[in-house]
């Protein structure tokens, strides 16, 4: 027995050894990547100072003209949206921004599956991995799931299923993924088939309590910027029951003062192809359209809280 | 408890060390705590299904006890096999047979509701169901002498390593362990049970679970794939099946033997099979073993007519599949591989007399034969695999290939050639290379240490269940 015992010993030691010698390595080479995501995601995490920011799930990668954003606003601009990813990511993403700076604007495209409703969670870490070290993020990880205390002991780990990619890149400075200061137009020409005209909600909705504290934690992270929810539009009608999704949202911004723009069932973009690549994802051509719309609306909105603001010292 | 949960990872070292703290000399007292320590795991799921196992087990008990005291009666014999399936049936069965009347009834005018079971079913059930029927059939043909022991049969029947999803151990292999003094502690049975389940682990995360991801884009959503992307996802089933279910068997075969147990082999590269009567040779060998010994031969097996012999094994085809869930696809999927057998019994293709070049073309067609069987397997409703087949054979559809970017690629095609390689290696060059089994310390080491790093870098984590557990 003592001889096994020893064994296993000797095993997890030397287990141990690698596994600090692959996160050793791959540490390096993610962290200086320049280009695709992973250099994306490096900018965003280390040197960001942005003025006007996006967040949100892949509906913001690809919805948010940041050219359109920094030539209306006059100030420099960044889409920090990424697929699959919502509240949590959008937190951690914020709070590594904030540390350094201050953005004056911030726009988080809401996407209720990622931002609001169960599921997804555990995805939205997968960019975090290997920023488990900066400050507030193993919370994070341990609210998602508690096991990821132990998960996250390995090095190695941080670097599972994207090392391959990353020494990729590093070592060819070749990548798939083109940005424009951080948003991914889609280029298609022709708009994905769908098989239903309408997004059916759930009759009753239940809300992840993760999320909703992330929510409330990006919510007061972002104070002292302006912030505004947006849900930019989508192909399918929404039936009353999908709309009910953002309600404990819209009632949070009433409560807090936030502005929310919500997109949905818009008869600009309801059904009309040459705005989409598929049903949830619009293309370049409206992406652009969306964007002009949506600085509009901000403009508008500001213009009319001034009038008030006038009226009311009048 | 999953083998690659936390859960197990934390309890089965405690587990191990105290079995071992016990004298070995204290057989008794070993049986008594890996009794409650596999009724404990098995609680862990759900408490209130362990009395479900209990009642299994007594019923089983019971009857093999009165049958070896009475005559030889069929009321006995029905009444018990009725009884022990009676919970299987119900919790497994009962919703389909359900729908299936009501879809009768409604066929000819008659509209009414029957009451369903919307219980969750108990896990295991369908293998430790199988293994204590499997006992007492042994027991009442007089192959094998009743328990008198409740505590170690009981043990039998709920052994932790083999319970979730098999192996279906016979009694005749495994009450002799548990009654036989065994060794403080086996050094080499001990070793090779460890590496069984690090390859186990690697045949689970590296493999079938990242095998899985690609599946599950493209099978529920196949409408939105290409005809070749459906293909595919086809073979990565395939693939995913037998290295979740393989790897499972590993694992649970590796856990017996660091306890100092021996389970039944459960899977030989089932997919180097020249026939479909060769691949049930290694495919999930501790049912087709059950299947023959408790249903084909008391059918009268191949000594009978040709064309009874045919039925004997549609017959026992049926039943495989009706096991394995109560699904139309289950059922067509059984006698696909029933059809197949005799039909390979009737040209004579159940043997492989053409040479190498021969029995790889065998291999081949025998594969892909298997491999369209699994869809039905896989795909919720008839219908859909149907369609999901006819995608495949579309002209019209685009020849491409979807994969999400080159990263995914990547790490599937090396997945997969970790596996393609061990098998090669195992089925045609058993003396070569073996890197886990080398002489050399420094070899076999490195391989350890590697192995654990795959997982560590390579691992699709978060896919614990196993594929065979929901049956």
């Amino acid at each position: 027995m003592r001889r096994l015992l020893l064994k296993i010993l000797v095993f997890a030691m030397l287990v141990v050894v690698g596994d600090m010698a692959i996160g050793a390595v791959f540490g390096y080479i993610t962290n200086n990547i320049r280009t695709g995501g992973q250099g994306r995601d490096n900018y965003i995490s280390n040197e960001c100072a942005d003025d006007v920011l996006v967040f949100g799930s892949s509906r913001a990668l690809h919805h948010y003209d940041t050219e359109v954003l920094a030539d209306s606003f006059g100030l420099s601009t960044y889409n920090c949206g990424d697929d699959g990813c919502g509240i949590l990511l959008s937190y951690a993403r914020l709070k590594m921004i904030t540390e350094r700076h201050r953005p004056k604007y911030i726009i988080m495209d809401v996407a209720p599956k990622y931002d609001l409703l169960p599921g997804y969670n555990s995805t939205q870490l997968k960019w975090l991995k290997n920023r488990y070290d900066r400050e507030g993020i193993p919370e994070l990880f341990q609210d998602v799931d508690e096991k990821n205390r132990f998960k996250m002991l390995s090095s190695a780990y941080k670097y599972n299923s994207t090392f391959i990619k990353s020494a990729f890149v590093y070592l060819t400075g070749i990548s798939e993924e083109k940005n424009i200061r951080g948003f991914t137009p889609l280029h298609s020409k022709k708009m994905r088939p769908v098989n239903k005209l309408e997004e059916k909600g759930e009759d009753s909705i239940e809300y992840d309590d993760v999320k909703l504290k992330y929510l409330d934690k990006f919510i007061d992270l972002a104070k002292g910027s302006q912030l505004y929810f947006a849900k930019s539009p989508v192909w399918y009608k929404s039936d009353a029951a999908k709309l009910r999704e953002v309600e404990i949202l819209k009632e949070r911004c009433e409560r807090e003062g936030i502005p929310f723009f919500d997109f949905t069932n818009h008869p600009k973009y309801m059904h009309v192809d040459k705005y989409f690549a598929d049903g949830k994802h619009m293309n370049a051509t409206g992406a652009r359209e969306f964007t002009k719309d949506l600085y509009t609306t901000i403009k508008e909105y500001e213009a009319s809280k001034s009038d008030s603001t006038v009226s009311s010292q009048r | 408890m999953a083998y690659t949960s936390f859960q197990f990872i934390l309890l089965y070292p405690l587990v191990f060390l105290f079995y071992y703290c016990i004298p070995a000399s204290w057989l008794r007292m070993r049986n008594i705590f890996l009794l409650l320590a596999s009724y404990l795991l098995y609680m862990s799921w759900k408490p209130s299904y362990a009395v479900v196992l209990l009642l299994v087990t007594i019923v089983t008990y019971a009857g093999a006890r009165l049958s070896e005291n009475m005559r030889r009666s069929r009321l006995l014999l029905w009444g018990t096999v009725v009884l022990s399936i009676l919970p299987l049936l119900i919790f497994k069965y009962l919703g389909f047979i359900n729908d299936t009347l009501v879809r009768i009834l409604s066929f000819v005018g008659l509209h009414v509701e029957l009451p369903g079971l919307n219980w969750a079913i108990p896990i295991g059930i369908s293998f430790f169901t199988l293994q204590a029927v499997g006992y007492f059939c042994d027991v009442y043909k007089k192959r094998i002498p009743a328990e008198r022991d409740f505590l170690t049969y009981a043990l039998f029947i709920s052994f932790f390593p083999s319970i979730l999803s098999g192996p279906i151990n016979k009694a005749s292999l495994m009450l002799p362990q548990f009654k036989r003094i065994r060794p403080h502690l086996d050094y080499p049975k001990c070793v090779e049970g460890l590496k069984m389940l690090l390859w186990g682990m690697v045949m689970k995360t590296v493999i079938a679970d990242r095998a899985g991801l690609y599946v599950d884009t493209v099978m529920p959503s196949y409408h939105f794939f290409s005809g070749l992307t459906c293909f595919v996802a086809s073979l990565l089933y395939t693939i995913q099946i037998y290295a979740d279910f393989a790897g499972y068997s590993l694992m649970a075969i590796g856990v017996g033997k660091t306890l100092g147990f021996e389970l039944t082999e459960n899977f030989r590269r089932p997919y180097f099979s020249y026939s479909i009567t060769d691949f049930w040779r290694r495919w999930h060998i501790s049912l087709s073993t059950w299947l023959k010994d408790y249903i084909y031969i008391p059918l009268g097996g191949n000594r009978c007519s040709k064309f009874r012999n045919y039925i004997n094994i549609l017959v026992t085809f049926l039943v495989s599949g009706i096991w394995h869930g109560a699904n139309w696809t289950f059922i067509v999927w059984g006698m696909w591989h029933g059809l197949a057998q005799v039909v390979e019994k009737f040209t004579g293709q159940n043997k492989c007399e053409y040479g190498p070049w021969g029995k790889t073309v065998k291999i081949l067609i025998t594969f892909l034969l298997v491999n369209f069987a699994w869809i039905f397997f896989r795909m919720p409703t008839l219908e859909m695999a149907c369609q999901f087949i006819a995608r495949i054979f579309d002209p019209s559809l685009p020849l491409t290939i979807f994969f999400d970017d080159l990263q995914t690629l990547a790490l599937t095609i090396l997945s997969l050639a970790l596996l393609v390689m061990k098998d090669v290696r195992d089925e045609f060059f058993p003396k070569r290379l073996p890197l886990m089994n080398s002489r050399h310390l420094v070899v076999r080491w490195s391989t350890y240490v590697l192995l654990m790093l795959i997982i560590l870098l390579m691992g699709a984590f978060g896919g614990e269940q196993f594929i065979y557990a929901n049956f």
